[in-house]
């Protein structure tokens, strides 16, 4: 291979430049396991023969980049089992192609993503990356997709990838920053809160997260009382609580995640704290959070992108179909996988099975319509971010099950939505 | 209720959680001078075991014994194992049972999924009691008492008895405690195996307050070493003013000025070891 000789020094410098954030050990047993992939990757890079272009007959690659180890292995085979379900229902076989999907574990690392999306895009050759749950593995896959003329598919939250660094190769299939946090502010608005107490873990998305809802609150003639940033992973939220007693607030609205939303929702509860609490989307929703909370759930306010109560035909057909294949029901992740799937398969079924090269497919995906579950047709605005529908819901802890209960939906919520006057 | 007796419950019950999660790696720490890095390993899997056996018969004295019994075992088996046979030396202490966190990590995940979850309160501590004019939370109330009892009786069995005064030999001097004839091998399975026990009994009841997760065993690691380390080793009670005043010290910083909680107890970590390497109530620096 020609470029063999360099071969060695770009991974390591990928891996040089990139800032896990992850705790010291977590980063180190990280950076280890980086390191052997790399010295893994750069062997198979460098020995490997060219493969010729893909002939029709062979089947369509597509890579999926996830964190399947590690602490957000639950979401991501969520999300990994709803992608696979949009093939496996057409027999993983489009307009008479073969399609495949090529798995591949980013351990939430940017290093590590990168070094996979090489493997997938230069060995496997891959026509399309999807997946990445976190914004900063999203962040450094898309320059390498682009550079690569490879589409991408996310469902992570960063304003960027359909913004400033936006490209006809980069799409999101869910909701970016805000899209859920505006018409959530404006619907609690509506419903008569006017004050509210912003709660969120202190990084990147505590405080775009509650910032917005606070942005949108104020702009509708709101206040905000006070802002509370605990650290990630904090133990007791007790100290913030009791500081909350006579705070004249009717909402408080928290961003956490994992572990953390855990606490905070059972602190909140045991303190008998009086404000209503509105919480983000997918902190109730994912990884079964909301079914470990149990009764500690019932009253919560989100906003979510779908609800498995929703009663429309294709929410219950896809139901049926993911209860068919995992025995199980689907939460709201899996629903954004399936989304991202039926995607790809309407793509190349626009195509007609026929993927001649990256941008040709990227045109593809941005035509792509279809109706979701939810009832609503996905489609893309000019910059490849979904159009999506925002819901209000409600949860309930009921016969031993979470469920959100969905009491209003915004359709047509674009990543500049505003608030109607 | 007066901001300040409802800060100073937050800390009491706090730090009587800290006492809970770290009394045993105080032992480890102090009598056996091992590094264990995987004590938060046993909070994890005693977590995970009593919330299994939580789920499967409905009984909270079920779920704690089957906590501390499975640890007690696995505490044993991995001292008589593995431990032993890397003698003295921190530094291979700490690759043993750095590599044990892992594995029971990934097995962990393997076994109970990424999913957080969190143990249910026990139905006759929910709800809140009447403290002045307002309420406080039933169960951080039990907790209070809970650490609370708990320090007694350790503090008692490492004053008052045969045992405890093995312990405390031992934590002064090793070498002396073996040409006495006491046979210091089996003594050091039964501590480890005690203190290993403890932290399955500090995820079971901890588990109720802090929850059990892919990443808590690192969590409660640190700040399980956090409190020995500023408490001194093998010192019970300085463990449980360790656990009270780094709960103090969060619990002010968190209500007062949150922005810089984290770096509070570091803070006083720094403090302590510049003014005191020995801890609080400690004879002997790790070193």
């Amino acid at each position: 291979m020609a470029e063999g000789g360099e071969c060695p020094k770009s991974y390591l410098s990928d891996i040089m430049y990139s800032k896990p954030n992850v705790p010291y050990t977590q980063g180190m047993i990280v950076l280890f396991r980086s390191a052997v992939h790399v010295v893994a990757a750069a062997a198979i890079a460098c020995t490997a023969v060219g493969a010729g272009p893909a002939s029709p007959s062979d089947p369509i690659k597509i890579g999926v980049i996830l964190p399947l180890t590690g602490s957000s292995a639950g979401v991501a085979q969520d999300l990994l089992r709803g992608i696979q379900l949009a093939f496996s229902e057409n027999g993983n076989t489009v307009s008479g192609r073969k399609v495949e999907i090529v798995t591949a574990d980013d351990q939430n690392t940017p290093a590590t993503a990168l070094t996979e999306a090489r493997r997938l895009v230069e060995n496997d050759k891959v026509s399309l990356l999807m997946g990445s749950l976190n914004s900063s593995v999203a962040l450094t896959l898309l320059p390498y997709a682009v550079r690569s003329q490879v589409p991408y598919i996310t469902t992570t939250i960063a304003a960027e990838i359909t913004g400033s660094k936006k490209s006809p190769y980069a799409f999101r299939s869910a909701a970016a920053a805000g899209q859920m946090e505006r018409p959530l502010a404006w619907l609690l608005h509506r419903r008569g809160f006017k004050s509210v107490i912003l709660m969120g873990s202190d990084y990147v998305a505590g405080h775009d997260s509650t910032g917005m809802v606070g942005a949108q609150f104020t702009a509708l003639g709101g206040s905000i009382v006070k802002s509370i940033f605990p650290p990630q992973g904090d133990t007791d939220y007790g100290p913030y609580f009791s500081t909350l007693g006579d705070a004249k607030a009717d909402l408080i609205y928290g961003y956490f995640f994992g572990g953390d939303t855990l606490r905070f929702v059972r602190q909140y509860r045991s303190f008998g704290v009086t404000q209503q609490l509105a919480m983000s989307a997918s902190t109730i929703s994912a990884a079964g959070v909301a079914q470990s909370l149990g009764k500690d759930v019932d009253g919560i306010l989100t906003a979510e992108l779908w609800s498995p109560t929703l009663t429309d035909p294709l929410t219950i057909a896809f139901e049926k179909s993911f209860q068919k294949a995992y025995g199980d029901s689907p939460q709201a992740t899996a629903r954004s996988g399936y989304v991202e799937g039926r995607l790809v398969v309407t793509a190349i079924g626009i195509l007609k099975g026929n993927v001649p090269n990256g941008l040709a497919f990227a045109q593809a995906l941005h035509d792509s319509h279809f109706k979701e579950p939810g009832g609503e047709m996905f489609s893309f605005d000019e910059n490849n971010n979904a159009t999506v529908s925002t819901r209000l819901v409600r949860w309930q802890f009921v016969d031993g099950k979470a469920t959100g209960k969905v009491l209003e939906t915004i359709g047509g919520v674009t990543q500049d939505w505003k608030a109607p006057r | 209720m007066s901001f300040w007796t409802s800060q100073l419950l937050n800390a009491l019950s706090f730090g009587a959680l800290l006492f809970l999660v770290s009394a045993g790696l105080s032992l480890i720490l102090g009598l056996m001078r091992i590094v264990s890095v995987a004590h938060g390993s046993f909070y994890m899997l005693g977590a995970y075991i009593a919330l299994a056996t939580l789920t499967a018969s409905h009984s909270y004295p079920l779920a704690i014994v089957a906590a501390i019994l499975t640890m007690l075992v696995l505490g044993a088996l991995l001292q008589r194992t593995l431990i032993e046979r890397v003698g003295s030396d921190p530094l291979r202490q700490v690759l043993l049972t750095f590599g044990f966190l892992l594995v029971v990590g990934d097995a962990a995940l393997a076994m109970w999924s990424g999913s957080p979850a969190i143990i249910p309160v026990p139905p006759f501590l929910a709800g809140s009691v009447a403290v002045g004019s307002a309420h406080y939370p039933l169960y951080r109330i039990a907790v209070i008492f809970l650490g609370l009892g708990l320090a007694f009786v350790l503090d008692r069995v490492q004053t008052g008895t045969h045992l405890g005064a093995l312990v405390r030999a031992g934590a002064d001097d090793l070498e002396m405690l073996s040409c006495m004839g006491v046979n210091v091998r089996r003594l050091f399975v039964w501590v480890f195996a005690f203190g290993t026990a403890l932290a399955g009994f500090g995820g079971a009841v901890g588990g109720v307050f802090l929850g059990v997760y892919p990443g808590v065993d690192l969590e409660i690691g640190f700040l399980g070493f956090v409190v020995v380390i500023v408490g001194g080793l093998g010192s019970i009670r300085g463990t449980l003013a360790a656990s009270l005043i780094v709960a103090l010290i969060d619990t002010l910083s968190k209500s007062l000025f949150p922005e810089i909680s984290l770096f509070a107890i570091f803070l006083l970590l720094i403090v302590v070891i510049a003014i005191r390497p020995t801890g609080l109530f400690g004879r002997r620096s790790l070193a």
